[in-house]
């Protein structure tokens, strides 16, 4: 279907090439999962595959790439088009027109089909989809994953042999990705299309794909069947790769294979090592006893609504604390978070900040909203560091710099740095305000693990100074990892409150708060061990494997 | 309703939805013509009326009905207003006295500050106008799918390319705005001083930046989009079909605006000497209307 043979690319500003040599084999008829770091060359690659590459005339491609044994050198985009469906990480910028029954026609309204024709695929495609009854409606109404799928209807309407989607779950609830993930197997086993998917998130998307390939500095280094992928690649982080918590698991307890099924994890570890049923020590729910927020009987409704959206919440929120607020799309959290921020009014309740109320008190607040790029107004990094900020120190400032691994960037213009780099910008820009309170809404959304890592190490030394961290997240993993207590959110109530390993390791809850099962309670039961979520959890139990790996 | 489907139609009537690029971009033209050939307050009242009569019958939402109403005001009086007091011709007649000649300081500066009733004459016609053209404008834009002005262009032989990225701003408007909305959201947040968390306006020098980086990644990643669609091959558009009423509204009303302009054209010539008696009857109308 796709062959990718000795291609090298070179953009015409840049010294060194981002593809080198690079050859990749796809047959038709297969689903294979492209990983690697930011800036690693996967976008160039999609680019050249949909022939967008040469065409520009910014840089110099060499070497072949053929799609049903015809180069794409002799091919116009269009044509390719027809062959290869694309999708973007973003729907909102691929889609063009106003209805979704607009949108899904586009491709064959410019092949010059007939309108009778036109509306009858778009029907097959919108039920494909799951998109039917959807038709007329704005594609502004759609939720993000109804309009990812809409991205992927206006290509699967001209009928393409292969499906490229770059980062296509990534801004997805973990429902979301399931259920995006199931339309794509669906897709390749009965109507048999190939698919190419690239994306970061390979610990959530492993299950689904049996072949990995993934790129670093412009290169495949590794190119086989995923269960073999974390043997032989080694460091999954170096390459900007979220592992499986069980192949984690795996790493950490020096098992003899590094697997992601939970049935042969557990046989591993029974038979490599020796496990321990003692008594669970559960992670201490406070940090200190003095709180930073008090909300009692919060209730917010929205102007025009006939229903309060937040509906009698009462928490607190404790210095030195780092809180995970997770549910459901439409829960409530960013509504909650919006009133911390003091982006809206409480309706009636009573919301304490450090003895004050949220207007008061609003400079002690930084708050990280979901979309960082829109956060970023200066010139210079360190500009933005310093923005309307009189009361910072350069010491302070070069400090932060350090801790945000941008001391080598402070000239740089912000919005030319890479995604990761953008988002830690302005989380250095909230710090620098030395507030003791930081809100951040889906703060890893679209972020590799190296990035995820430096967030993390960020967060934590922000509660270590004492500050008290509420973060937004549909990342369990990273909820478990970095959290000290996690706040479950369901139609506008708190439904549960609690430490990490008690909270997340309860399938009711999980249920009710629209979350996944962490995988490793699946392993912790299969051992009949105490629910853990954690790797570290797991490994409270087990012992590391004597005859296992090094 | 979000500040993004505020610059979007699809809540538009059926018909108004249902009416062809051309037809629509064809309209906008014609009136834009119209608003510069009458002069006459009154018949630029009833242009103006028309077009609001446009977005009654196209159902527009109250809540864009506020905003139009608040941009019409805003424009009719501030044109009026300004005209009024600034307006410079003469004959005219002072209604009210706002600075005193004889006032010490600001009297003898400015020589006496007047509202001139041929100035909020004046500025209404020029309100009028801007008025029409925004309101009609408006019309267009909440009615229309981006993808049928693309079409309109391109049957007229415009090349694609300009055509999208004409059509890719009117694209972007629903994005941009909710866009600018975060962005001021993100000011206020970073704002030093109470009042700074609270304002708007002050925020409004600092959007720029960061939604033209943003519409700079969007419009490449749409342009990829659409190229990848066979947007460029465009084979089926340059015989696009064009319903015969719409053809036959459109030839009716280019008819009426050539008829306008003629006659304003001959009435002008007729105020410079060239005048023709069997022309009278036109002249006596133009004087009466436009």
């Amino acid at each position: 279907m796709l062959r990718i043979s000795d291609v090298s690319y070179r953009y015409k500003t840049r010294k060194i090439p981002t593809l080198k040599h690079l050859s990749l084999h796809v047959t038709e008829g297969e689903m294979l999962l492209l990983a690697g770091c930011s800036g690693c060359g996967k976008s160039t690659l999609i680019k050249a595959v949909s022939g967008l590459l040469n065409t520009a005339g910014a840089g110099e491609l060499d070497g072949k790439i053929y799609l049903n044994n015809k180069d794409t050198a002799e091919m116009t985009p269009e044509d390719i088009g027809i062959l290869v469906g694309t999708v973007y990480q973003s729907p909102d910028d691929q889609l063009f027109a106003m209805t979704v029954s607009d949108e899904v026609g586009f491709a064959l309204e410019n092949q010059g089909l007939d309108e009778n024709i036109i509306s009858v695929e778009v029907q097959k495609v919108l039920e494909r989809v799951g998109l039917a009854g959807f038709e007329q409606n704005s594609i502004h109404t759609l939720s993000g994953g109804q309009r990812q799928r809409l991205a992927l209807a206006s290509v699967l309407i001209t009928k393409p042999k292969l499906l490229v989607l770059d980062e296509p779950v990534s801004q997805m609830n973990p429902q979301g990705v399931e259920d995006f993930l199931q339309l794509l197997v669906s897709l390749n086993r009965i109507d048999g299309i190939t698919i190419i998917v690239v994306e970061h998130r390979v610990n959530e998307l492993a299950k689904y794909f049996p072949r990995l390939a993934v790129m670093f500095e412009g290169e495949v280094i590794y190119d086989g069947p995923i269960e073999l992928a974390w043997q032989k690649i080694g460091s999954a982080e170096k390459y900007g790769l979220r592992e499986p918590q069980k192949v984690k698991l795996c790493r950490f307890l020096h098992l003899s294979k590094l697997i992601d099924e939970t049935s042969k994890v557990v046989d591993l570890i029974k038979s490599e090592c020796k496990i321990e049923k003692t008594a669970l020590t559960v992670r201490s729910k406070k940090a200190c006893s003095e709180a930073i927020v008090t909300g009692k009987a919060i209730r917010y409704r929205y102007p025009g609504s006939t229903s309060d959206t937040l509906q009698g919440i009462d928490f607190e929120l404790y210095k030195g604390e780092t809180v995970a607020l997770m549910g459901f799309n439409g829960a409530g959290k960013s509504t909650l978070i919006n009133l911390l921020g003091g982006l809206a009014e409480l309706s009636s309740g009573e919301l304490d900040l450090l003895g004050g109320t949220v207007g008061e008190r609003a400079y002690e607040i930084g708050y990280l909203r979901q979309e960082p790029d829109l956060m970023l107004l200066a010139d210079s990094v360190w500009e933005e560091l310093t923005w309307k900020n009189k009361k910072v120190r350069k010491e302070v400032v070069w400090e932060l710099l350090e801790k945000l691994k941008l001391e080598n960037n402070t000239n740089d213009f912000p919005l030319a740095l890479s995604k990761g780099q953008r988002l830690r910008v302005v989380l250095g820009a909230l710090l620098a305000r030395n507030p003791k309170l930081l809100l951040l809404d889906e703060p890893t959304t679209g972020q590799d693990q190296q990035s995820l890592e430096e967030i993390k190490k960020l967060i934590a030394y922000f509660s270590q100074m004492g500050g008290c961290v509420l973060f937004c997240t549909h990342d369990i993993e990273l909820a478990s990892e970095i959290a000290d207590r996690v706040i479950i959110m369901a139609n506008g109530k708190l439904i549960a409150n609690g430490a990490p390993e008690v909270i997340l390791s309860d399938r009711w809850i999980l249920s009710a708060g629209g979350l996944t099962v962490p995988p490793l309670l699946e392993v912790s039961e299969a051992l009949l061990l105490p629910k853990c979520i954690t790797v570290e959890g797991v490994g409270r139990y087990v012992s590391t494997a004597v005859m296992g790996r090094l | 309703m979000s500040v993004r489907q505020l610059w979007e139609g699809c809540d538009a009537a059926v018909w108004a939805r249902k009416l062809d690029g051309r037809t629509k971009l064809l309209i906008l033209f014609l009136v834009a013509v119209l608003a510069i050939v009458v002069d006459n307050p009154r018949t630029l009242f009833l242009l103006f009326t028309a077009t609001l009569l446009l977005h009654l019958s196209a159902r527009t939402s109250i809540y864009k009905w506020q905003v139009l109403a608040i941009l019409l005001l805003l424009g009719l009086w501030g044109s009026m207003f300004s005209q009024a007091l600034f307006f410079a011709q003469t004959p005219r007649t002072p209604l009210f006295v706002i600075i005193e000649p004889t006032m010490p300081v600001l009297g003898q500066i400015t020589g006496g500050l007047y509202i001139y009733r041929e100035g909020v004459i004046y500025g209404a016609v020029q309100g009028l106008r801007s008025a029409m053209m925004l309101s009609l404008g408006l019309f267009v834009c909440w009615t229309s799918d981006p993808r049928q002005l693309l079409k309109a262009l391109i049957t007229w032989r415009l090349s694609p390319q300009i055509a999208f990225m004409l059509v890719t701003a009117i694209r972007f408007l629903p994005v941009l705005a909710a866009e600018a909305g975060e962005v001021i959201i993100a000011l206020r947040l970073r704002s030093d001083t109470r009042v700074g968390r609270k304002s708007i306006i002050r925020h409004l020098p600092y959007i720029a930046k960061p939604l033209l980086a943003r519409c700079l990644r969007r419009a490449q990643t749409l342009a990829l989009s659409v190229v990848s669609r066979g947007f460029f091959l465009a084979t089926a558009r340059k015989d696009e079909f064009w319903h015969t009423k719409e053809k036959f509204v459109c030839c009716l009303l280019i008819i009426f605006t050539i008829g306008i302009t003629f006659s304003k054209i001959v009435y002008l010539l007729s105020e410079q000497g060239l005048y023709f008696g069997n022309l009278r009857i036109v002249y006596d109308w133009t004087k009466l209307y436009l």
